[in-house]
């Protein structure tokens, strides 16, 4: 019994199998090739091999391409040696197409004028309350207090 | 180790990259050894000569285009390139359909090839290439694949980006749609069969 279910079992997948890749074994999965050819000698696989090989016929009768002589110098004739690589300027550019170098002499007048601002402003702000210095040391480890091992000493409170 | 080394140097991988640093020999040789295939594939999706020397010739293009910062990722060249080529035959196809949905098959035909096949040979040919023509496109990628181009189902479901399972599962349905198909054309076939042609079909 246990014969009989191992047999139908091998002629479906003998049957799965050539109903995706056709009656040739040439063209079966590698892995499964030669424990199915084996069965080929079985009288089931005739009519499984058959209704395939009908088709087989067929598909090899298709018109086969022929590629003219032509078509690789019209597909060399598309090749470009790739420009040199584009510097950050053209991708810039590429985004937003007004944009234009700004002189460096003014560059480093807006970057000393940003400088200026920025020690103004931070002269100008209130020490902060002790609760929310725990939080300035957090983002700011250099200022942190430490003990003699070197580890963060926090007080409790 | 030398021959090792020029293996690697003529490896696709190494081509591609003195292509994309604009060495023309390295892109012949890349054309030389992969347009046929590409040519093939299109031309079974496609069906017309002119249709797949576009697809060919856009299939390159899009190479050269990408050659100079082509990463292997994982993928072999050549399935990178195949599945360059699936995209654009499936473009082309959905194209069509969208611009004359009722228009016939592209004449596959070339005279040349009709000279010395028997009425038989021509009429079985020009029935194939109908019914491939009118397969789904997912059935009709995976009959080219494997069938006509020979790949293993494990590469035939990468370029398709698909598991082996489903590929088989397109496979099975694409086989079962042809031979519906053609099973009018069986019986007129066989009533015009001499014995040449017998040996032929089976």
């Amino acid at each position: 019994m246990a014969t009989m279910h191992k047999s139908t079992e091998r002629l479906d997948q003998l049957h799965r199998c050539v109903e995706a890749y056709g009656a040739d074994p040439a063209r079966w999965p590698a892995a499964q090739r030669d424990d199915l050819a084996a069965l080929l000698e079985w009288p089931e696989a005739a009519d499984i091999l058959s209704e395939a090989q009908f088709l087989d016929g067929f598909l090899n009768a298709a018109t086969a391409p022929r590629m003219s002589e032509d078509l690789s110098r019209r597909i060399m004739a598309n090749y470009r040696a790739p420009a040199p690589r584009a510097g950050i300027m053209t991708y810039l550019r590429g985004l937003a197409p007004g944009f234009r170098l700004v002189p460096a002499g003014a560059l480093a007048g807006f970057g000393a004028l940003g400088l200026a601002s920025g020690i103004v402003t931070a002269s100008a702000q209130e020490p902060l309350a002790p609760e929310y210095e725990a939080l300035a040391y957090v983002n700011d480890l250099s200022a942190a207090p430490l003990d003699e091992n070197g580890d963060l000493s926090w007080d409790a409170d | 180790m030398g021959a090792l080394l020029n293996q690697d140097a003529d490896s696709d991988e190494a081509l591609v990259r003195r292509a994309g640093a604009g060495d023309r020999t390295a892109a012949a040789q890349l054309v030389e050894r992969h347009s046929r295939m590409i040519y093939a594939v299109s031309y079974r999706m496609l069906g017309s000569k002119a249709a797949a020397e576009d697809a060919a010739q856009e299939t390159f293009l899009r190479l050269w285009k990408h050659a100079a910062k082509w990463k292997p990722q994982g993928a072999k060249f050549e399935t990178w390139l195949y599945r360059i080529a699936m995209n654009i035959c499936l473009d082309q196809l959905r194209k069509r359909k969208r611009e004359a949905p009722e228009e016939a098959a592209p004449e596959r035909a070339d005279p040349a090839e009709r000279q010395d096949e028997t009425i038989f040979a021509a009429e079985r040919r020009f029935a194939i290439d109908e019914a491939l023509e009118r397969l789904p496109e997912r059935q009709k990628t995976a009959i080219t694949l494997c069938h006509y181009q020979e790949l293993s189902n494990i590469e035939a479901a990468e370029i398709m980006e698909i598991s082996v399972d489903a590929l088989e599962s397109l496979l099975a349905r694409g086989r079962r749609a042809l031979k519906e198909s053609l099973a009018p054309m069986r019986e007129h076939l066989m009533g015009k069969m001499d014995d040449g042609d017998y040996a032929q079909i089976n």
